[in-house]
């Protein structure tokens, strides 16, 4: 144990305390990536816990719910009266509206039964507190509000309340007020209580509820009850466990919560490349002690061990770190996510803060299992230093380049490895092998790292030695000559930067073929939804009467009633259903198919044949293609229908299964619609028509008008919002990587600071050597830069071919956006050569009488 | 040994003078590396310091080198106060007047034999670099490894490559410090051979530190350097 201490005191400890600033260095790595990782993982948390919490206020005690297709009709509740002897049940009714008190506010809508709600849900009283004002709740109108809520608007008991729901102007009165707790905490507060009766009509549900929760008695089997209720329900009707609508509503947003998992790891392997990048150099630095120790019979084991203590201690300080400065980034973080989820995703979704706990503890083990991991190739090398040559200066890189042979094959053979996991399918709809095949990538560009330096040096020799004279031949000279420093450096800042191009090819790949769809498929001249206030979204939906209302309107050429609403297949598993004219869809297209038929004839005959289109996610999702049939839950039961073609679709992940609006009229007999679209008569102006609307529309309908071009440029401001962050997190991971080389080349000046002063000793100037270590950073970002060019063609091609399809169904038409990936690839080289700014200065400054007097 | 007053050169214009230099290095305890040392070495001339190991002879070559500067005293070299130099012209000072040869050979192990003879050259920006690397590597034996990396030559072979780099640009005062005290007997004296043909076809003043007294012995003069002070 001693000599171990004595062997730890040598090659760690010892430096460490001899050169603080360098053992830093790599610990402030470290710390970017945890911090990164820490932040990115708490606004995850918190945006599916905020889900989740308000999906379980919602559904309060329940051990059941019974759901169906088009709701619940409040005459079936009758039957499930003898749950009565074993528990107890209370409806709920749901949707959303906008305050139209001036703040545009959008708010939940709960309607429930008073008398049966306390068993389920907890809900608590403020005021009134007398019986004979309580009982004026139940009237016709009156609704509850909690009490952070009412005061923040100024609402009062008595206060009427202005509302835009279900596409009309409305008003309520508060009739009382809810402690902030139980049900009144659902959409964070922002929720209005109601009676059935007056959900409903708000709502435009007059007959149904949402859901029935069902909470049982203490020793009550769940699966016999279920059993039970599932026998005596009608047709269209289910039961479910509670659990079940959590985890949907934890669904919402996936694709979002993916894409910030995807560059959070992406961040923290770079850190982890850092790390093994200063154990690297450290153990390059140190090898004529180590050679020394071995020479003294120290075991290869003591020294692995010392390497490897070294690697969990900067793992751990810079974990700990890294924690601290999470803490800053996870607020930042929150408040730039949660506003993008809100406004784009779910307007009612009031996305708070979850408990920083889990994120500390996920980025703590991120940070020490990388740490270790990083840490094992360089210890190894540790290991098989040989004490005699090691003396000589060179000799690892001498070593390093006889074995350009091997690395090369195995980098080839991890590429046809990864083109063959391409090609294989998902697992449980997760690409397992697609993201197999990336590693794979990765793994590859890490082997072929020394060799591209080499390259790299090699072929740029005589044209630096030309253009930069002494200065630029020295450069390559110190590039090509620091393989072991200069490969992981250059993996680093390569896997960043090509991870970054293949985000941006495959976002603008993204942004292009959405921008095709929504060309092809928006093919309506004016879109009418209900007013929306504030939000983004879609709030509520419009009543039956407004289609007849705006075929009358003068200048209307044809309406097409759309709706969508949450389904599921035979084994319950969630789609979307949706139902458009398919007279009017057989006019003007708007179905884009993927075999590329004309969407007008296909529209016209599935129309005639009762068959239905499905969207590019069902298909993929449901393994379904053209002609295949599709499984659906109807109110009138399980129902099938065959695909008449697959179109392209971007409106959800989910799948969808499109009927037409007679068909769909007949199965699930719901009128409303989700948004309605005009075609204009021939000659009649989008304006113009709009404003025909609006004049005619006076107070009847609360509806926002869009016209095609505006809608066009919503979908797309949409998206441009949702991969904001994205841009944020690209940025993060290239910062981590240019440090990275910042770090790699401040640890190699500090090492190489002999060579600089015999450099300066043989006459060579501050200017040329500061210059060589620009030119060398140069060299790196360069060298890096085209090998991320490669990886990131092969990252984008995973991403857009496989990843994608197989996680959402989506297919995109691959675009290279030369200009921006020009400009990022340009940022990366003029930030790596920044990077070489200080270790340049510290060269150049290099004594060289006390370097030369070390010896 | 010689005498102090030996330390004037018998006879010539002096190529190095240095007149009552001193070098302290600050510290808490600080260090005095040379006392008052007065020295004059003639043009051409072989002059060997020999002393115990931390007498100050390596500390006498690096101020002669304009490696580093001295705390007192002048340093005329060719009639210039090289201590008085700016930094810029130090700097050509050290990459046209002076060649310098290490103990520990100190060539640059990414380059190659080639390259480092021809870097000081280079650094001047001189076209014919390498066809006087070429010369001297031939002139040093060492021409058919010139493209081998110095990890690839013995501790001989690596001195006289550090001799040809020391004499690539064309400088008239040569400072080898301890140049044999890594080599073993046999390339210790091939080196100093070298050294000592070199200097008498180029007119090479040579100014030599050295624990040896075997090498000292081939010196035209002897100074011995103790405590900072030559005894």
């Amino acid at each position: 144990m001693t000599g171990f201490r004595l062997v730890l005191s040598a090659l760690v400890i010892g430096p460490a305390r001899r050169r603080p600033i360098r053992a830093l260095l790599p610990v402030v790595g470290v710390a970017v990536g945890v911090a990164a990782v820490a932040a990115i993982h708490h606004a995850n948390r918190s945006i599916t816990e905020s889900f989740r919490e308000a999906a379980r206020e919602v559904a309060g005690k329940s051990d059941l719910v019974v759901v169906g297709a088009r709701g619940v009709p409040i005459d079936a509740i009758e039957r499930l009266r003898f749950l009565w002897r074993i528990g107890s049940f209370a409806p709920l009714v749901s949707g959303s509206a906008v305050l139209a008190d001036g703040s545009g506010e959008v708010v939940s809508v709960l309607g429930t039964d008073y008398g049966a709600e306390g068993a389920v849900r907890d809900m608590r009283l403020v005021a009134p507190t007398t019986g004979a004002e309580r009982a004026r709740l139940l009237t016709s109108g009156t609704v509850l509000l909690p009490v952070s809520f009412a005061s923040r608007h100024g609402f009062r008991i008595g206060s009427p309340v202005p509302l835009v729901a279900g596409g009309v102007r409305t008003r309520v009165v508060v009739g009382g007020l809810l402690e902030l707790s139980g049900l009144a905490r659902a959409a964070g507060g922002d929720v209005l209580v109601t009676d059935l009766f007056t959900a409903g009509r708000l709502l435009g549900k007059t007959g149904f509820v949402d859901r029935v929760d069902v909470v049982l008695d203490p020793g009550v089997s769940a699966d016999a009850v279920r059993s039970e209720i599932a026998r005596r329900l009608p047709a269209g009707l289910s039961v479910e466990p509670a659990g079940r609508a959590a985890l949907a509503a934890g669904r919402m947003a996936r694709a979002f919560r993916f894409n910030l998992n995807a560059l959070g790891s992406l961040t923290l392997l770079v850190g982890m490349f850092l790390v093994a990048n200063a154990v690297s150099i450290s153990v390059l630095r140190r090898r004529p002690e180590i050679a020394t120790l071995r020479s003294l019979g120290t075991s290869r084991a003591s020294i692995f061990t010392a390497f490897a203590v070294e690697g969990l201690a900067v793992g751990a300080a810079g974990t700990l770190l890294g924690e601290i400065g999470g803490l800053v980034l996870a607020r930042i973080a929150l408040r730039v996510v949660s506003g993008t989820v809100s406004s784009v995703y779910a307007p009612t979704a009031k996305i708070s803060a979850a408990g920083f706990g889990p994120p500390v503890l996920a980025a703590a083990v991120a940070g020490g299992l990388s740490s270790f991991l990083a840490v094992l190739f360089p210890a190894v090398e540790a290991t098989r230093v040989p004490p005699a040559p090691a003396m000589r200066p060179g000799s690892t890189e001498q070593v390093r380049r006889h074995r350009s042979g091997p690395r090369a094959a195995a980098a080839a053979l991890s590429l046809v490895l990864a083109a063959a996991l391409s090609r294989a399918r998902p697992v449980a709809g997760f690409p397992f092998f697609g993201f197999g095949a990336v590693a794979l990538v990765v793994f590859a560009l890490a082997l072929v790292s020394p060799i591209a330096v080499s390259a790299g040096a090699a072929s740029t020799r005589t044209a630096f030695a030309r253009f930069f004279g002494p200065a630029g031949r020295l450069a390559t000279a110190f590039f090509g000559g620091s393989l072991g420093r200069n490969a992981v450096a250059v993996t680093a800042l390569a896997m960043a930067l090509a991870m970054t191009l293949a985000m941006i090819t495959t976002v603008a790949s993204m942004r292009e073929t959405v921008r095709t769809w929504v060309e092809s498929s928006l093919r309506a001249d004016l879109w009418v939804r209900p007013a929306s206030g504030r939000a983004g979204a879609v709030v509520g939906d419009l009543p039956g009467e407004i289609v007849p209302f705006l075929q009358s309107v003068s200048g209307v050429e044809a309406v097409d009633p759309f709706r969508v609403r949450d389904a599921s297949d035979a084994s319950g598993r969630a789609l979307t259903v949706g139902a458009s004219d398919f007279r009017v869809l057989a006019r003007a297209g708007g179905a884009p198919l993927m075999d590329g038929r004309d969407s007008r004839k296909t529209a016209e005959v599935a129309r005639r044949r009762g068959e239905v289109l499905v969207s590019e996610p069902y298909a993929r999702r449901f393994g379904a293609s053209c002609g295949d049939m599709a499984l659906l839950v109807t109110p009138k039961g399980l129902r099938s229908f065959r695909i008449a073609g697959v179109y392209r679709d971007f409106a959800n992940d989910r799948g969808t299964i499109l009927l037409d609006r007679s068909l769909y009229l007949d199965l699930f007999g719901d009128d409303r619609l989700t948004s309605a679209g005009i075609l204009a008569r021939h000659g009649v102006s989008s304006e113009d028509l709009r404003r025909r609307i609006f004049a005619a529309v006076g107070g009847r309908f609360a509806v926002e008008v869009t016209t095609n071009r505006e809608l066009r440029r919503q979908v797309l401001r949409i998206f441009d919002r949702t991969f904001a962050v994205t841009r944020a997190l690209e940025g993060i991971a290239v910062a981590v990587a240019v440090l990275g080389i910042a770090n790699a080349l401040v640890a190699s000046a500090v090492e190489r600071r002999r060579s600089f002063a015999l450099l300066r000793a043989l006459g060579a100037s501050r200017r040329q050597i500061g210059s060589a270590v620009l030119l060398e950073a140069l060299l790196t970002g360069g060298v890096a830069t085209v090998a991320a060019v490669a990886a990131g063609a092969a990252f984008a091609a995973l991403l857009i071919g496989v990843i994608n399809p197989q996680s959402f169904g989506w297919s995109f038409v691959p675009r290279v956006p030369i200009g921006r990936l020009a400009a990022a690839a340009s940022a990366v080289l003029l930030a790596s050569v920044a990077a070489g700014l200080v270790p340049g200065r510290i060269a150049a400054s290099t004594d060289p009488a006390a370097a030369l007097s070390e010896e | 040994m010689s005498s102090p007053d030996a330390r004037a050169a018998p006879s010539s214009a002096p190529a190095v003078v240095c007149e009552r230099v001193s070098k302290v290095y600050s510290g808490v305890r600080p260090v005095v590396a040379l006392d008052t040392v007065d020295l004059a070495v003639s043009s051409g001339e072989f002059l060997a310091i020999v002393g115990p190991s931390g007498g100050g002879k390596s500390t006498l070559l690096h101020l002669v080198a304009g490696i580093d500067r001295p705390t007192s005293g002048s340093i005329r070299v060719g009639g210039r106060d090289i201590g008085a130099l700016p930094e810029s012209e130090l700097t050509l000072y050290r990459r046209r007047e002076v060649g310098v040869v290490f103990q520990f050979f100190n060539l640059l192990p990414h380059l190659t034999v080639r390259e480092n003879v021809e870097l000081p050259r280079l650094l001047d920006g001189k076209k014919d670099a390498y066809l006087r690397a070429r010369e001297l590597l031939d002139r040093v034996d060492l021409a058919e490894r010139g493209e081998a990396h110095p990890y690839e030559l013995s501790g001989g072979e690596m001195q006289r490559a550090a001799i040809a780099r020391g004499l690539v640009t064309g400088a008239r005062l040569l400072l080898a410090d301890e140049p044999t005290g890594n080599l073993d007997s046999r390339h210790g004296e091939e080196v100093l051979e070298l050294l000592d043909h070199v200097r008498r076809e180029r007119g090479v003043t040579l100014l030599l530190a050295t624990h040896s007294p075997a090498a000292a012995r081939r010196a035209d003069r002897i100074v011995e350097l103790r405590d900072g002070r030559f005894s």
